[in-house]
């Protein structure tokens, strides 16, 4: 009966999502992922990942019109899928991340007003699967989205207690915005800010974006700097109200014919005055190419280097990935779906320096075959 | 994986269908925008279009935008455009309308809703192609090119539905 439930509302609302699997026999006694985190890019350090987005009219827009029109958002995501994780798709694992209700033209003409959980981005790097200048994702509340030309500004408030605090919770008053403009066809500015208020104290994160591109082979350079301090955390040793994090980043995109490719960079770095110990800085780079050998077969090679530092080592990680790329919907590095057939190599300074590596294990070198298949619907 | 590219020789792939000789096909694209406003179309979609019609031995003309967009701003009918535009070549008018689904993991998923018309052979087909675009500033009209691949191969199957049939 829940199934006939949920089919005649699939059936009736408008779907999307983005799903990941992967098949990667790790003889070296890992879980199957290269390295310990995407800062070597995402390829081959992921798990697996299913989302659905379900879109449903509750007021139909009329195209074009002023009419008032609603919609309600429903999303679902998690990382299991059978076979493809310890928990082999157990649905625990999954959780409601979105739902919210808009309505648009009601009041005020051109804004679209949203209710629930909230959601502004300058868009992500894609390379590295982050997001860093997303903003409002931990906050339950109202939102406000003007947007005219290449204009748009967002205004958020609400509260982030529950997801901050989970069984503790405590109100956490959210609030901020954010702002794009664009300036022509070839250049793209924004700025955000959210803060969070509890008793005297104030944390907060501020985050820039320019964008530049559609000049020659270059398609687009996303330039994203994020600076937060976050809240104190009287339960966490590494979280005093000195903490600081700075993130900068950088993406860009070339198309030169049958060969697409991607370079991007970050730099993260996060101090303490008072837990020094505790501060951490990474950078890293990665490049991907993708050329196509037939209209939906496309060979890719990527590769990445990276450095952690913190107050008790230095790493410094290497990986290289390729292989083949089956696109049914044609060539691009952004087509999918893709099925990819992978071999991976990291090598690490430190030993052991991939997620279930074996306490005896010394090596610094780890190699990986995978199976992939990503896709958006 | 020398198997696998020796392999994708033998795929056999769905061949356009040949017109017996040149013919001229009237081509007009249109972007209608999610503020209802009629613009022309990307001219990378364009090219897509032109180049479905010559791979069948076809020779296309775009009409000219400036002879069609503004009535075409009161004319909504498909019927009322068709009849409008209409003259001695067949006509392949190609009416698409990106809508903004939502933000789905970084990426903005964009609907174009796309209805494909072949006159006067009364040949028809609509699609909804999903797109999903990384950059905040991307609008209907980065939608409508990020698409335009299949439009293109769906024009053709519907013209090659013509070019069987006549």
């Amino acid at each position: 009966m829940l199934l006939g439930v949920l089919l005649s509302v699939a059936q009736a609302a408008e779907l999307g999502g983005y799903f990941r699997v992967q098949a990667r026999p790790d003889w070296m006694e890992g879980d199957g992922r290269l390295g310990t985190s995407s800062l070597y890019g995402r390829l081959m350090n992921e798990g697996p990942w299913a989302l659905v987005d379900l879109r449903q009219d509750l007021v139909k827009r009329t195209p074009g019109g002023d009419d008032p029109w609603g919609d309600l958002h429903l999303r679902v995501e998690g990382g299991a899928i059978g076979n493809a994780d310890a928990s082999s798709g157990n649905l625990a694992s999954f959780r409601m991340s979105q739902f919210y209700l808009q309505a648009g033209n009601v009041a005020l003409e051109g804004v679209t007003w949203r209710v629930g959980t909230l959601e502004t981005t300058f868009g992500d790097l894609w390379l590295y699967d982050t997001r860093p200048t997303q903003m409002f994702v931990d906050v339950l509340g109202a939102q406000a989205t003007w947007k005219k030309g290449k204009t748009q500004v967002d205004l958020a408030v609400g509260d982030a207690g529950w997801s901050t605090y989970g069984l503790d919770y405590r109100s956490l008053p959210s609030g901020g915005g954010a702002v794009r403009q664009g300036l022509g066809e070839h250049l793209d500015v924004g700025i955000g800010a959210q803060t969070w208020v509890l008793g005297d104290d104030l944390g907060y994160k501020i985050a820039g974006y320019v964008g530049f591109g559609k000049l020659g082979a270059l398609t687009w350079d996303r330039v994203q700097v994020v600076y937060k301090r976050p809240l104190a955390d009287p339960a966490s040793p590494r979280r005093s109200d000195q903490r600081a994090e700075l993130f900068v980043g950088n993406e860009l995109e070339l198309d030169l014919g049958d060969l697409d490719v991607a370079w991007a960079t970050q730099l993260a770095r996060t101090t303490d005055a008072d837990a020094p110990k505790t501060d951490r800085t990474a950078v890293s780079t990665v490049v991907r190419g993708q050329v196509e050998v037939a209209p939906t077969v496309a060979v890719l090679a990527e590769t990445a280097v990276g450095r952690e530092l913190d107050a008790v080592a230095t790493r410094d990680t290497w990986q290289g990935k390729g292989g083949l790329v089956l696109s049914p919907a044609g060539g691009g590095m952004g087509a999918r779906p893709a099925l990819r057939f992978l071999y991976g190599a990291q090598y690490s300074t430190a030993p052991a320096a991939w997620p279930g590596a074996a306490p005896r294990e010394q090596s610094k070198w780890h190699h990986l075959v995978a199976v992939e298949a990503e896709t958006w619907f | 994986m020398v198997l696998v590219l020796a392999l994708l020789g033998c795929v056999q792939r769905h061949e356009p269908f040949q017109s017996p000789r040149l013919r001229a096909v009237e081509v007009a694209p249109v972007l209608v925008a999610p503020d209802a406003a009629v613009l022309d179309s990307p001219e990378r979609v364009d090219a897509a279009l032109l180049d479905a019609m010559r791979a069948r031995n076809l020779d296309p003309r775009l009409v000219p935008p400036d002879r069609y967009l503004s009535a075409f701003a009161q004319k909504r009918e498909t019927s009322q455009r068709v009849a409008w535009l209409g003259g001695t070549d067949p006509l392949l008018l190609v009416e698409a309308q990106p809508r903004l689904f939502g933000l789905v993991r970084g990426h903005w998923k964009w609907v174009v809703e796309v209805k494909l018309t072949l006159a006067p052979a009364g040949l028809a087909d609509a699609l909804s192609v999903p797109v999903f675009l990384a950059n905040p500033h991307d609008d209907a009209d980065d939608a409508l090119v990020a698409a335009g691949p299949e439009i293109a191969r769906r024009a053709g199957e519907l013209v090659d539905r013509w070019l069987e049939g006549s």
